[in-house]
């Protein structure tokens, strides 16, 4: 059991390594998009792992924050580069 | 008006059941399949966006189709037109368009129909 | 005996499921090392690296509540969380990629969306001829 957790750690960190590749090459700002949702949804498993070897719940409310940060994240990134702006004002012509 | 709500209870029940049934199914497929994809040596895929007329009509049922398009085997729901008629879909393998509109419209409009009506 | 034997087959079961969803997760990630353009990558991003926390999860959840008695709500929520917003995140950056030009790779066979791209949100008569840019 705990060699099989350790050794799913270990995979978990070469994806956020594989994740953190395409981070930093990727051709477009969608690429990178992309690899940082996944390496949030990765992290979110890793802390999973970790509570279970640790053997303790107190880890489980950082699941639902980091599930919960990483959505609004990629949404509100996604519609930045977009139109342009986050969060659109009525008076105010922001980005286009 | 409430009798026939809670005599239709036990079949919208059911529908609902058996649309997270095919939701779980198509997950754990699409996951597998997009996973073998992946570690094949030559990637021989031919992927391509076409565009999908759906019969929905309301906003809820067409944002159920189009989240469960994201969950089948290769296909990415990328667009929806201004009416909510057109969905437009990349696909990992698009050879036989015919054949997967066909499968969508079978499977999953008629779950969520079931649903919905 | 028997008692013990089981709980360390149960453990070992809770282990493999835990790797599966690691390895998943991985494959996840080299798709999205490997793979030519960012829908195709967005594929990999969406379907295997979520099949593969969800499998963790479930592993996490199997073990508190068999285990240490503890049936967690939150683990439920946070696997519900992840499987309504992949999809729905996916489909966000998708729309996005292609709205701000990104092109398909180069052995793509068909785009229908690229004649009906408008230019941008406000103009939405119909398709005003060629998309400027941005």
């Amino acid at each position: 059991m705990q060699g099989l957790l350790t050794a799913s750690l270990v995979v978990l960190s070469l994806a956020i390594l594989g994740c953190m590749y395409r981070l930093l090459k990727g051709p477009s700002m969608a690429d990178r998009i992309v690899s940082l949702d996944t390496i949030g949804i990765i992290l979110l498993s890793m802390i999973a792992v970790f509570s279970m070897l640790f053997k303790t719940t107190a880890y489980l409310d950082i699941i639902l924050v980091i599930g919960v940060i990483t959505f609004i994240g990629t949404a509100a990134l996604a519609r930045f580069i977009e139109r342009g702006d986050v969060i659109e004002r009525g008076d105010h012509n922001g980005g286009r | 008006m409430t009798l026939r709500v809670l005599l239709n209870f036990p079949k919208k029940g059911w529908a609902v059941v058996k649309l997270l049934a095919v939701f779980l199914k198509e997950l754990f497929l699409s996951g597998i399949t997009v996973a073998l994809q992946i570690i094949r040596p030559r990637l021989n895929v031919r992927p391509g966006i076409f565009a999908l007329e759906t019969g929905l009509k309301s906003d809820w049922e067409v944002t159920l189709l189009a989240c469960l398009i994201c969950l089948t085997p290769g296909t990415l729901t990328l667009d929806v037109s201004r009416d909510g008629r057109i969905l437009y879909i990349h696909a990992m393998n698009i050879e036989d368009v015919e054949l997967l509109s066909a499968q969508i419209k079978g499977s999953f409009e008629k779950a969520i129909m079931e649903v919905t009506r | 005996m028997n008692a013990e034997t089981i709980t360390a087959a149960g453990e070992l079961l809770i282990g493999v499921l835990v790797l599966t969803g690691a390895s998943l997760s991985a494959l996840g990630a080299f798709g999205l090392v490997r793979l030519p353009d960012v829908y195709l990558r967005s594929h990999a991003a969406t379907k295997s690296a979520t099949l593969g926390v969800l499998l963790v999860l479930a592993g996490a959840f199997l073990y508190f509540w068999l285990y240490l008695e503890h049936a967690s709500a939150k683990l439920i929520l946070g696997i519900v969380f992840v499987f309504m917003t992949a999809p729905v995140a996916g489909h966000l950056n998708g729309r996005a990629a292609h709205r701000t030009g990104v092109s398909l790779w180069e052995k793509s066979v068909r785009d229908d969306l690229k004649q009906t791209v408008k230019p941008g949100r406000e103009g939405m008569n119909g398709p005003q001829g060629e998309s400027s840019g941005d």
